[in-house]
């Protein structure tokens, strides 16, 4: 497929695999402004887990939707790799999407029109290729779905729900997988074979994740945790534990 | 992404239904239209009688008119109403010429054979025509069993005729002309040939040449000629010099299927008025059925907002989403137009029948057939629902990928910029519509102005109504309140804040109140006007009329022969072109006794002038022509004839009158059928028994004359197409409101559930949604009725009418129904809404 415009120079392939560089992004008009990234910088090395958390009104998903090039910030630059996203066009971002970037809401991540199979094969279709020999029933087999392909989203439980949205945002390989609450809405045991899958795509295939979560046992299958509030990066943990991270985050309050 | 919309309208058929219905019914119209067309434009009536002679010549059946303007010289011409009968010299001039084989001349004159005291019409109902029986040989007729006419009180009719009139060789009959009753002998039956016992539009009898020659009522000249050409000789070139030879007489000489216009002079006129009919009906279901695709899709694409997200985010671009939209439409629009223009071939043969009845156009024009205006019909309309489905998705195309994770938030409950200044455009111009209809004083042309200027007040109105329910919205919640008043304060809030989707959803409604109230009432204000002149005209006591083809001759010369009769007037009907070809109703009245059975409201002049010189005018005829009394006016009576008459009065009824008044017999030496169209007697009381004793069965006699008396149908032919266009309307704008509705309540699972976990009840929800629908309602009735009150309003001030006239009944009915509608579907919307949020709250996930 054909690859939109690449960054600056450089000659070696970055090591990362998202950047960046003191985005800000604003919402409101006419003077009610809430600002929900103030000039926030971040570099993810490749085959990372990232978590990002934070209290509610944050900016933690307004930060995953930049870096996924879903939304334009107001100031600052966004990389995904060696491209730059802030200055793509919507067609030539939507392209980007469908085979370098993965993206898992907490629900409606399903087209209810299609089946399992044509949901994960759907990236392909909308480049207009044929997945690979066989690819598809790969990554569903993955997520443990195998025998799910010819069902419908309305015939899946919300965990296996989850799963498929996983084997669609796995299927093409993406550089990054963006995660906004995709174990919000799952009973505990759903929520942990879909964070393994996640952990599995990372340390198996060298895939980057970047989830957004408010529960710090999720955050706890990540490498590192980064902390939001009022849209800056408050604090940034190497891979740890549930309790320290709860800590960390009840601490947020007091320091108010 | 073909596959893709597949899929999705798989699973959505439900919201697609009633842009399917819409895209049926369009396409059945415009088959239907489509094949009328091309009968219109294919147009040639094939020659019946004429049949025979390869050349014919006929009168010119056109007035013309030559303007001279800055050098520049225009030349128009115009349809007349009658057959243009051309002078005997014809005949011998096209006789002398070498390329000349034969020439046989024709007459035509009215003549019907009399059973049980009726006239027996043509096949149809179709005409029934007397001919010389010299011209036999132009079909050719032949006698089948008798022999021809060789007195003058013998007749040979045509088998079909005897058939039907049970007549036979021998028998003595009373036929019915021009001059009135007469009795003649049959002497022989003939007919035309190829296993045929008459011709399919007309009866056919044939007199002796002397007896058919007094008859014409037109001594002196001809027909029609019927022209073989010698041998050797191609018929182009005998045409062409027949042409050349008759250039100094208006003549139209035809060769092939072009014969048919010189035997039916009607018929060029019927096909163009064919064509434009055909065009309005067609062209005006697309539109509207292509406003209902748009308002499904919209809805539509406003309910999906989360899956198109979802696509977005994955990865569609924008134009990829539009093309999926486009192609949904478009799927839904073919598989919707492909039985609906089979059935359009239906269609086409009602309409058909519709407007022979109407009078609109001839019965023998007949029915074109061929696949090509069904599959144009069905190209037309899936291509116009996929254009509709490209431009919705453009909204489609603009939901941002992260609208997946957004609360489906309402959107402002302002008026958008764009909308704005495009409802204002659109009331600047609906406002300078009004003026403009103000100033048109035919009906003729007021009515399409009228139609014109409400359709575009309506989207006038519905543009801007935004901050007007909002207003509505405001005032009755704040109005409003007090224990018991729950569900109408939170319907009032509905109102406030999601006025752009309530706008949405008033627009059927107030285009079907609106356009309903215009197409119905200003035929009834016509019709008002027109009866009232009438009952205050007609001063006679009995007024006698007649089936087709009317009243002969003789009735009148009985009536005024009953004791105690002291007036007796015809009345026959005709039209009239003036200098600049301007088209007027013409009729005939018998000049002696005028005042006694007829008050015109004179206003100047007097007509106890009307005579053989003179001429009354109405007051928007005086004004169309600019002629006052004492002027002398030119006119082109309808068979071509100049005529200058000094104008003797003019009159200010003219709406249930015809525009110009002249000398009875002057009109009935001009027409095709001299036959009265109504004779108004006056006398002492108690003469009804002695009348319908004198008149015979033919005639039907009633007295208080004024309130039986029909009058003229004012907008000629073509009365019966509003009827049409409002029954179409009506349809489109119910199946809008029904789609509107329900998809705008399905939208609102989300906002029931929440309102139930407040701890409103189901009654009461249900009770919000009915008085949204009655504000709905009541704000689109008022905001249509207005409209087209105003239309009408413009219209009558134009007409030179006091005020409109709404009865009652109609315009309950149409609220009424409105209304009924309305209720109905948000009862049903509303109760499946409720149960799908009963269900979500069983089980979230779903």
């Amino acid at each position: 497929m054909p690859e939109p415009a690449r960054g600056p120079a450089t000659t070696a392939i970055s090591e990362d695999a998202c950047r960046l560089d003191a985005v800000s992004r604003r919402f409101g008009r006419d003077g009610a402004h809430v600002t929900a990234l103030d000039r926030v910088s971040l570099r993810l090395k490749r085959g990372t887990f990232a978590a990002v958390m934070g209290p509610s009104g944050s900016g933690k998903s307004t930060l995953l939707h930049c870096a996924a090039g879903l939304d334009r910030p107001d100031a600052g630059e966004v990389y995904l790799g060696d491209t730059r996203l802030t200055n793509l066009s919507e067609s030539e971002s939507a392209r980007l999407r469908r085979n370098r970037i993965g993206f898992v809401f907490q629900s409606f991540n399903l087209l209810p029109t299609l089946t399992v199979r044509q949901n994960v094969a759907l990236p392909f279709r909308l480049a207009g290729i044929r997945p690979a020999r066989g690819r598809i029933d790969e990554v569903l087999d993955r997520v443990g779905l195998a025998g799910r392909a010819r069902h419908r989203p309305g015939e899946l439980s919300g965990g296996q729900q989850q799963r498929v949205a996983i084997a669609r945002a796995l299927a093409p390989q993406p550089d990054v997988i963006f995660a906004d609450e995709p174990t919000g809405a799952l009973d505990l045991r759903a929520a942990g074979e879909i964070l393994r899958l996640l952990r599995h795509a990372v340390d198996g295939s060298g895939q980057s994740v970047v989830m957004v979560t408010h529960d710090p046992s999720a955050a706890s299958y990540a490498d590192r945790v980064l902390i939001l509030a009022d849209g800056r990066i408050v604090d940034d943990l190497e891979r740890t534990d549930a309790a320290r991270i709860s800590a960390r985050l009840a601490r947020l309050e007091t320091d108010r | 992404m073909l596959r893709l919309a597949l899929h999705a309208l798989a699973h959505h058929w439900a919201g697609s239904v009633a842009a399917g219905v819409a895209a049926f019914t369009a396409t059945a119209l415009l088959a239907g239209c489509g094949l009328l067309l091309q009968t219109g434009l294919d147009g040639a009536v094939a020659p019946e009688r004429y049949a025979g002679a390869p050349v014919s010549v006929s009168g010119d059946q056109n007035a013309h008119a030559v303007e001279h303007k800055h050098d520049k010289v225009k030349r128009t011409s115009k349809p007349l109403a009658e057959r243009v009968w051309m002078p005997d010299r014809v005949i011998d001039t096209v006789r002398a010429l070498d390329t000349v084989d034969s020439v046989v001349p024709e007459l035509d004159f009215p003549a019907y054979l009399i059973v049980d005291g009726r006239p027996v019409p043509g096949p149809h109902g179709l005409a029934s025509l007397g001919h010389d029986w010299s011209s036999a040989a132009l079909t050719p007729f032949t006698v089948g069993s008798g022999r021809a006419p060789s007195a003058d009180d013998e007749i040979v009719i045509d088998a079909a005729l005897a058939a039907r009139a049970r007549v036979r060789p021998g028998s003595t009959v009373s036929v019915q002309t021009c001059t009135g009753p007469g009795r003649y002998r049959v002497v022989g039956v003939a007919a035309p040939g190829g296993d045929r016992d008459g011709l399919p539009s007309q009866s056919t009898l044939f007199f002796s040449s002397a007896r058919a020659e007094s008859l014409t009522g037109r001594p002196g000249r001809v027909a029609a000629l019927g022209v073989w050409p010698a041998s050797g000789v191609d018929r182009r070139a005998l045409a062409a010099a027949i042409r050349t030879a008759l250039a100094d007489v208006p003549v139209r000489v035809s060769l092939d299927g072009d014969r048919g216009a010189a035997e039916f002079p009607a018929a060029p006129n019927a096909t163009v008025r064919l064509v434009s009919i055909a065009g309005v009906i067609g062209v005006t279901s697309l539109l509207v059925a292509l406003l209902v695709v748009a308002g499904t899709v919209s809805l539509a694409i406003q309910r999906r907002r989360t899956e198109f997200a979802l696509l977005r985010t994955i990865g569609a671009t924008p134009g990829q989403v539009r093309a999926m939209v486009g192609l949904e439409a478009a799927t839904v629009g073919l598989v919707a137009a492909l039985p609906g223009g089979a059935f359009g071939l239906l269609v086409a043969g009602r309409l058909h029948d519709y407007l022979v009845a109407a009078g609109a156009i001839p019965g023998n024009l007949a029915l074109a057939t061929g696949p090509l205006p069904v599959l144009a019909a069905a190209l037309l309309t899936t291509a116009g629902a996929g254009v509709i489905g490209l431009i919705c998705g453009r909204r489609a195309a603009r939901i941002r990928p992260t609208a997946a994770v957004a609360e489906a938030a309402a959107p402002p409950a302002t008026l958008g910029r764009g909308r704005a200044i495009a409802g204002l455009l659109l009331l600047a111009v609906g406002a300078a519509l009004l003026f403009v209809l103000r100033m048109l004083h035919t009906a003729a042309a007021a009515v399409p102005v009228m139609l014109v200027t409400s359709l575009i007040c309506v989207g006038a109105v519905t543009l801007l109504g935004v901050p007007v329910i909002r207003l509505i919205g405001t005032a009755i919640s704040v109005l409003v309140r007090g224990p018991g008043a729950a569900p109408l304060h939170l319907a009032a809030l509905n109102l406030r804040t999601g006025s752009r989707r309530f706008t949405s959803v008033a627009m059927p409604v107030l285009l079907a109140v609106g356009m309903a109230c215009t197409i119905l009432f200003q035929q009834t204000t016509l019709a008002h006007a027109a009866d009232r002149e009438l009952e205050a005209a007609v001063r006679a006591d009995y007024a006698v009329s007649g089936s087709d083809p009317g009243l002969s001759p003789a009735i009148a010369v009985a009536a005024r022969r009953i004791a105690g009769v002291t007036t007796v007037t015809q009345i026959i009907r005709s039209a009239a072109r003036d200098a600049d070809l301007a088209d007027y109703s013409v009729q005939g009245v018998t000049p002696a006794g005028l005042s006694r059975t007829l008050d015109l409201g004179v206003e100047a002049g007097s007509l106890a002038a009307l005579g053989p010189d003179a001429v009354a005018l109405s007051s928007s005829a005086a004004q169309r022509s600019g002629a006052g009394v004492g002027d002398r006016l030119r006119l082109t009576l309808g068979d071509g004839t100049p005529v200058t008459l000094t104008v003797a009065a003019v009159y200010r009824r003219g709406l249930g009158f015809p525009d110009i008044t002249m000398a009875h017999d002057v009109v009935a030496a001009h027409v095709d059928d001299p036959f009265d169209d109504l004779v108004l007697v006056d006398g002492r009381p108690g003469l009804r028994p002695a009348m319908r004793a004198a008149l015979g069965a033919g005639a039907r006699v009633d007295a208080h004359a004024g309130q039986r008396a029909p009058a003229p149908a004012e907008g000629g032919p073509t009365v019966g197409v509003p009827y049409l266009l409002l029954i179409l309307i009506a349809g489109f704008s119910a199946i809008g409101v029904v789609n509107t509705l329900i998809m705008a309540t399905a939208h609102r699972v989300h906002e029931f559930a929440t309102l139930r976990l407040a701890g409103a009840t189901p009654a009461q929800i249900r009770a919000m949604t009915q008085w949204e629908s009655v504000l709905l309602t009541i704000t689109g009735a008022l905001l249509g009725t207005a409209v087209s009150l105003a239309a009408l309003w413009a219209f009558s001030a134009g007409m030179g009418l006091p005020s409109p006239f709404v009865p009652a009944a109609p315009y309950l009915a149409i609220v009424g129904g409105t209304a009924a509608l309305v209720s109905v579907v948000t009862v049903v919307a509303t109760r499946a809404a409720l149960a799908l949020s009963r269900a979500r709250d069983r089980d979230p996930a779903a």
